[in-house]
């Protein structure tokens, strides 16, 4: 990407600075500005095109995985106690909140993602870890 | 282990209602629709503006309007058509496309796309309220020319803002689409896989983005020439008004380009697939591409032979400007040859796109004639220019957004079109257009200067038959309207696939388009 953002600055600053040299200098300034916008759109992109969220569901183990921009964080919970929760979200743009874990412990995942992709998501998550849960002995007599 | 991958998207799932929906929006289909219904409606500003221009030149003398409101509407029938129509409609479809052929879920920065789109209302109420103040809109032609743009009333400085916010507008479209061709692809989506509509996109925005700030610095310059007593091309001050027109064209020629290369890529999708063929030389196409927009850089000058310049210059600007049929006639020949022995059908976005093949290639040859510089110096600033440059913007880029609405309609409202309406207004539009367009070729080579209210009585004639085409042409236009507005009413379901076989993303979508789509990214094998 910082090629990309090379290139157009190349480019633009030789345009700009051919005028420059013959005294029309107020091109200059405009492009410097549009330099500093096309980078700051490749930095917001780039950064949001490495986050991601990463569900492991083992034996005994859910692991969820966060990375954001550089920092990663790492949150385990027993998988027999997992839960999933869904909670009013703060406002219209998120309008709940899908929340994963155990013993009043509870990350919040998918925040990015639509209702209904949250609802699957939710569903997902329950089957994965219902699919290999063992079976509870039963000791009870009928 | 079982595994499941929230894969990231942008925080547009918010989905109001009414209004709000489309003040608010972030979403890729939404922002692509008010944009291109704004394009629709400048199309009819800016057509209402030409049909004023029509009813004057109709016949000799002055019967309609008086010259100094003549001077404005072609003042403002360029500006509106050019950055109200032109412009928006291509970033229209680039919005409901993009995302859609390359498998992302939305554009990368879908915040700064409703920026970009809301800019542009505001844009052009002051645009167009400049002809409301003292001494009217303004009158010297789009190019502003110094030193008569210096010398024009209150409306100069208005245009000036309205330019800057629309170049504002097309810059943040340009990023964006920029950011998202880069960064959005799905899996497998090489660079020499991605649809040709998507490299002509990306090319455009290269070029957006190289010019939009010498537009901006030369009409900045200007303001200050009016305002601030500098004197960058006010003769009276030292400045150079020759400088003026190097600096705009040298942004002008790749707007042109800028206007085009958007068509070349609607049509090169409508080809192969009414003709059941994959694009022929599509890598070819794409250099092409790259070729004229390269070129574009180096030509400005040709806008200006009878400026004044050295031989060698007008030499350089000849030949450079020639050079330019080459990579374009590699794109003809391609479109021709994805046609050849093909499985031909013609329903009405292949008429569009054949009949754009035609028209701009002979709008392609009347720019070759227009090169050559001893000729330029007996065409310059005639009805030859004007026909010229009417076969190249609207039989190319209008009539390919034509054809490219047609095309994707049936995937936008999940309905088809009325197949007959849509071939009436096709054969209405094209008819109407070569009776408006192809006699002020001959008025041109007969003398005839452009912007001109009145004329010598030998030029009636041709006039007589540009002007009822005109207004046919207008009138065919509300047909589109209805097309539209019927199609989105209702009609017949369209399919997933919509047409036989087409390629490409958007058409393993359901029609209509959902809301999201690619939510999750598919593979490209």
């Amino acid at each position: 990407m910082a090629v990309v953002v090379i290139c157009f600055s190349v480019l633009a600053v030789t345009i700009s600075l051919s005028f420059f040299t013959l005294g029309y200098w107020l091109i200059l300034p405009f492009a410097g500005l549009e330099i500093l916008a096309v980078a700051a759109a490749m930095v917001v992109t780039v950064r949001g095109t490495t986050d991601y969220e990463l569900i492991t569901v083992k034996e005994q183990k859910v692991t969820i995985t966060q990375r954001q921009g550089k920092r990663t964080v790492t949150h385990d919970f027993q998988r027999y106690w997992t839960r999933i929760r869904r909670e009013r979200g703060a406002n219209r743009l998120h309008p709940t909140h899908l929340l994963v874990g155990s013993h009043g412990r509870f990350v919040a995942i998918g925040s990015v993602l639509t209702e209904e992709v949250k609802d699957k998501l939710a569903q997902q998550i329950k089957d994965a870890i219902r699919y290999h849960r063992p079976e509870v002995h039963n000791n009870v007599s009928e | 282990m079982a595994t499941a991958d929230a894969a990231h998207h942008d925080e547009h799932h918010a989905h109001p209602t009414g209004i709000l929906r489309w003040i608010t929006t972030t979403n890729h289909k939404d922002i692509g629709t008010l944009y291109l219904l704004f394009s629709l409606t400048m199309f009819m500003v800016g057509g209402l503006m030409a049909l004023v221009i029509r009813a004057e030149l109709f016949q000799p003398g002055l019967q309609v309007v008086d010259p100094h409101f003549f001077n404005q509407m072609t003042t403002m029938h360029a500006l509106v058509m050019i950055f109200g129509a032109v412009m928006p409609g291509f970033v229209g479809f680039a919005n409901w496309m993009l995302p859609m052929m390359i498998g992302a879920p939305d554009m990368a920065l879908p915040r700064l796309n409703n920026w970009s789109f809301w800019i542009l209302p505001f844009a052009f109420t002051m645009l167009l309220s400049s002809l409301l103040t003292a001494g009217g809109g303004p009158a010297s032609g789009w190019t502003l020319y110094a030193p008569l743009s210096i010398q024009g009333g209150m409306s100069v400085d208005m245009t000036i803002f309205a330019i800057h916010m629309m170049g504002v507008s097309s810059i943040l479209g340009a990023i964006n689409v920029i950011v998202t061709i880069f960064n959005m692809r799905a899996p497998g989506m090489t660079l020499l896989k991605m649809p040709l509509f998507v490299w002509t996109w990306l090319i455009t925005a290269f070029l957006l983005i190289a010019v939009m700030p010498v537009l901006a610095g030369v009409v900045t310059m200007l303001l200050t020439d009016r305002h601030f007593d500098t004197a960058f091309f006010n003769p009276a001050g030292g400045g150079d008004p020759v400088m003026f027109q190097h600096i705009f064209w040298f942004f002008g020629h790749p707007e042109v380009y800028i206007l085009i290369l958007p068509a070349f890529g609607i049509i090169s999708e409508i080809i192969p697939t009414f003709s059941r063929k994959p694009l022929f030389g599509y890598t070819t196409m794409v250099l092409a591409t790259a070729g004229i927009a390269f070129l574009s850089f180096i030509v400005w000058a040709h806008h200006m032979f009878t400026v004044g310049m050295p031989l060698a210059g007008e030499l350089f600007f000849m030949y450079s400007t020639m050079l330019i049929a080459v990579p374009t006639g590699v794109k003809v020949f391609n479109w021709v040859s994805t046609m050849w022995r093909g499985s031909l059908t013609f329903e009405t976005p292949m008429l569009f796109a054949i009949a754009v093949v035609f028209l701009f290639t002979i709008g392609g040859f009347s720019g070759l004639m227009l090169a050559i510089t001893p000729a330029d110096f007996q065409y310059h600033d005639t009805y030859f220019v004007v026909a010229h440059f009417h076969y190249v913007l609207f039989s190319g880029s209008i009539m390919a957004m034509m054809g490219g609405a047609y095309y994707w309609l049936p995937k936008w409202t999940g309905h088809m079109y009325d197949e007959k309406l849509g071939k009436t207004h096709f054969w209405l539009n094209t008819i109407f257009f070569n009776i408006t367009f192809f006699p002020q070729h001959f008025l041109g080579l007969a003398g005839m200067p452009r912007r001109i209210p009145d004329y010598a009585l030998q030029f009636t004639e041709f006039n007589v038959i540009s002007s009822i085409g005109a207004f046919g042409l207008g009138l065919s236009q509300l047909l589109f309207v209805y097309v539209v507005i019927k199609c989105v009413r209702g009609g017949e379901k369209a399919s997933d696939e919509v047409w036989e076989q087409p390629r490409g993303l958007e058409w393993t979508v359901p029609s209509p388009a959902p809301y999201h789509t690619f939510e999750t990214p598919p593979r490209v094998a």
